[in-house]
């Protein structure tokens, strides 16, 4: 299966269903999307899941992605964002809990 | 008079927005026909105007390919991009030129309506005067339309009122970068976004209103750049920001005079550029001492470590970009949120260097290219002021006519309104414009409306403002019409003409034309096709800031763009401005410029406790004219809802999807809750794309910015109360039906 990997980093998703919109374009399956996507959960984070195919050869899922968070790969190395430290001078993590501290 | 025929409803139900699912002929169609040619173009949804390649076959857009090569998006595009090619063979496409009857609107032959609309449009001049017909345009539009509009209001009606739906978007940060570097542009090319090492991402929701963006952010924080978001909403960038500043809507200006505060108390100033570059930095230091972190901290909601840390930070990196949208031009004291943002930058001496720099989202399609070319009510061609003897003199001569023949500076777009309201103006020609869902305190717009003696529409849709049109001028879409527009880098570039106007449609500038020649004015307007206009706009611009002479069809083609100005045939365009550290002032001097601290113009009181804050969501543009109709994109986002903090709503006993009802002092609209900890605890949100009695438009205010007229659509004080149950148009409209994908998980 090398050249099928694909990759989602899902601290790059913005949310945006591009994906969702493009996969209705493809030509095997046009006018059925078959990305599962959803917010994890709204109320506390913009945070999202989303589940790609794995079946396309040149996906418009992740050429359309305008966070670069679908990446499918020929050499098996995902190219991630860093990961760091969330500094929130609201004064909590927003990684963990997105919320606003009490006055 | 200008009231609609008929209910709202009945023109609703044959006009729409009725939502399209599927492409001309059905989804299935391109296999068994496929594609004959694509099309390279670009996107119509914002400023980015990202590259796309739109699949052509006979004269229908059946699809789009992703265009790798274009280097601003390299194929990337938003779910509205992707779905941008559902406009063609749109069922609610109009295909006549229509006139109304006692019973709403007849398909009318285009001598019928252009002799009316010309005849009216004499008969109210005539009778009291060249100023009473007053002209919107689109920032939407391709260059050449808009600069032909502004031609057609100065030329061909003489009237001194024409101004556009930019007003609404890209005029403060406009005015700032004017006052500061003498010119209206981003200073930067995108890509310096990639060299920089801290990106001050100052109320812009990047990833919905401007997503192609977020790569540059994500590709800036790779290399190990540091992000730090300033926003009342926890936008999708913030998971990622380094730093994250919640300010109270309509302080943004405090916290930016503090972080400049707290760089100057700490030197951290860079003497040597502001000596060399820069004029009145004593005057803004003397300005910002008394916005100490606390007294920053007290009016902005932002505690005072992560003020010092956000000035620090921005202030000790050697390349600094500071980016801005909407948050902060969309108030009453938009010029100066733009200003203090420009006066950090220059302080740190950053700008006219790579990775370094002030600049703007722009946010219109065409936001940038729609600007620059004489459709706004103060400036000719080229970025021109038209109070500048010189300016009118150069214009004039393009024109052929006598400079004393063009028109002072008329109203802004709000104004323009206020105008109507009272009885000064008395017709409008309308081009692309939806003013009664974009304009604020939409009660207000639907009476001015109501008022006119004669109204005209141009436009490709039926939409809430043509209600009241007496005539509706089926316009062009982008993809209709060769030309070119500038993207928010500063970018030109080439929009094809993909396909002709479907039925009796027209390219605009077709229709501008024709009245021209009704109006007796038709030597002024010889053009056989829109690259004659382009050729003469080349000409108008030549010698101004925004020069254009050097840019032809073929040079955008060749490079993929061209960066404005360009003032000869051989010159290669200018990507980052300023690089020779000079800027555009007659002096060549970055220009400090002190502001003053004032409020909002609709405070919050006892009787309107609440934080009202107006915005896009990614699936949708603008008053929705165009993206309310392409059922993929409404499904993601069908109705607006109230953005509310969980301890906010339980304080008024509202639960997630309960309808709450939000009052203003000019209106209220009920609208579903959705219950988010993404916001501040004193602020609700609510998008602004639909019209009627969910319009966030009844609820905000005409306050204008006193030097850039833009609306303060970011602050507006509003009460809470949660309703009895869902209102008449919930239960009525087709779109409220919710989507499994607005979800909450």
């Amino acid at each position: 299966m090398h050249g099928y990997e694909f990759y989602i980093d899902p601290s790059r998703c913005i949310g945006c269903q591009s994906c969702v919109k493009a996969c209705e374009e493809c030509e095997t399956h046009r006018g059925k999307s078959m990305i599962n996507f959803d917010f994890i959960e709204r109320g506390s984070t913009t945070a999202t899941a989303a589940y790609v195919c794995w079946h396309c050869d040149e996906p418009t899922c992740a050429m359309a992605c305008p966070a670069d968070a679908i990446k499918k790969g020929d050499d098996g190395i995902v190219q991630s964002s860093l990961h760091r430290l969330f500094e929130l001078c609201a004064g909590v993590s927003v990684r963990h809990s997105q919320d606003f501290p009490r006055a | 008079m200008a009231e609609p025929p008929v209910s709202p409803d009945v023109l609703l139900d044959k006009f729409g927005p009725h939502p399209a699912y599927t492409p001309p002929g059905g989804w299935q169609d391109e296999s068994r026909h496929p594609a004959e040619r694509l099309v390279k173009t670009h996107c119509c949804f914002c400023g980015q105007q990202c590259g796309i390649q739109l699949k052509v076959r006979g004269n229908q857009v059946i699809g789009f390919e992703p265009w790798e090569e274009f280097p601003f998006n390299h194929g990337m595009l938003c779910p509205k991009g992707v779905k941008r090619y559902m406009q063609g063979g749109h069922p609610d496409r109009l295909l006549d030129p229509l006139m109304r009857t006692g019973d709403g609107f007849r398909p009318v032959s285009w001598d019928q309506a252009l002799d009316f609309t010309a005849k009216r449009l004499r008969e109210v001049q005539e009778k009291y005067g060249k100023d009473s017909v007053a002209i919107y345009g689109g920032a939407s539009l391709i260059s050449e339309k808009s600069y032909l509009l502004g031609k057609f209001a100065r030329v061909a009606l003489g009237t001194r009122h024409i101004d556009y739906n930019g007003r609404l978007c890209m005029v403060s940060a406009g005015t700032a970068y004017k006052l500061a570097f003498g010119v209206d542009r981003s200073p930067l090319p995108w890509s310096d976004i990639l060299k920089a090492q801290v990106v001050l991402v100052a109320g812009a929701n990047v990833a919905e209103c401007a997503p192609i963006t977020t790569d540059y952010l994500w590709r800036c924080r790779d290399g190990g750049g540091k992000l730090i978001v300033v926003d009342p909403r926890m936008t999708p960038i913030c998971r990622n920001a380094d730093i994250y500043l919640p300010v109270r809507p309509g302080t943004d200006l405090a916290l930016y005079m503090g972080l400049l505060h707290v760089v100057l108390r700490d030197g951290l100033e860079r003497r040597e550029f502001i000596a060399k570059h820069t004029t009145g930095f004593e005057h803004v230091a003397e300005s910002v001492r008394a916005w100490d972190p606390l007294t920053v901290a007290e009016k902005t909601g932002v505690p005072p470590k992560a003020i010092e840390h956000a000035a620090h930070t921005f202030a000790k990196a050697d390349r600094a970009i500071a980016m801005h949208a909407r948050g902060v031009e969309h108030q009453s004291k938009g010029v100066e949120n733009c200003l203090s943002l420009i006066n950090l930058c220059l302080a740190t001496g950053n700008i006219g260097r790579e990775g370094a720099g002030a600049t703007m989202i722009t946010g219109q399609g065409n936001g940038q290219g729609g600007r620059e070319h004489g459709q706004k009510c103060d400036q000719l061609p080229g970025q021109r002021s038209i109070s500048d003897p010189e300016a009118r003199a150069h214009t004039a001569k393009v024109w052929g006519i006598s400079p004393d023949e063009i028109p002072q500076a008329g109203y802004s777009a709000v104004e323009i309104m206020e105008a109507i309201h009272r009885g000064e103006i008395k017709a409008l020609l309308s081009a692309c414009f939806n003013p009664l869902v974009s304009l604020p305190d939409a009660h207000y717009t639907r009476e001015a409306l109501s008022k006119l003696e004669f109204c005209g529409v141009v436009d490709f849709f039926m939409s809430e403002t043509a209600h009241h049109a007496d005539v509706v001028l089926a316009g062009s879409l982008q993809e209709e019409e060769e030309g070119i527009g500038c993207t928010a880098e500063g970018r030109v570039i080439h929009i094809r003409k993909a396909v002709d106007p479907p039925g009796n449609a027209r390219g605009d500038s077709w229709i501008y034309v024709e009245l021209a020649k009704r109006l007796g004015k038709e030597k002024y307007f010889p053009y056989r096709s829109t690259s004659e206009i382009y050729d003469e706009l080349r000409e108008a611009s030549r010698g101004g800031h925004a020069d254009y002479y050097g840019i032809t069809y073929e040079k955008i083609d060749k490079n993929m763009g061209v960066f404005w100005p360009c003032p000869t045939l051989d010159h290669p365009g200018t990507p980052r401005l300023f690089a020779d550290g000079r800027s555009m002032h007659p002096d060549g001097k970055h220009h400090f410029v002190v502001t003053e601290w004032r409020e909002s113009g609709d405070p919050v009181s006892t009787e309107f406790p609440v934080y009202l804050t107006t915005g896009r969501v990614v699936s949708q543009y603008l008053s929705g004219t165009q993206t309310r109709r392409i059922g993929g994109l409404l499904d993601q986002y069908p109705t607006p809802r109230l953005e509310i903090h969980p301890r906010l709503a339980e304080h008024y006993g509202i639960m997630d999807g309960d309808w709450v009802t939000a009052t203003s002092r000019r209106g209220q609209i009920t609208l579903q809750a959705m219950v988010v900890k993404t916001i501040r605890p004193d602020t609700v949100f609510i998008p602004y794309h639909w019209p009627g009695a969910s319009s966030a438009n009844r609820l905000t205010h005409r306050t204008l910015d006193p030097r850039s007229k833009i609306p303060e659509f970011k602050v507006s004080a509003c009460q809470l109360k949660k309703a009895a149950g869902p209102p008449d148009w919930a239960t009525s409209s087709p779109e409220q039906s919710p989507s499994p994908r607005q979800g909450r998980g």
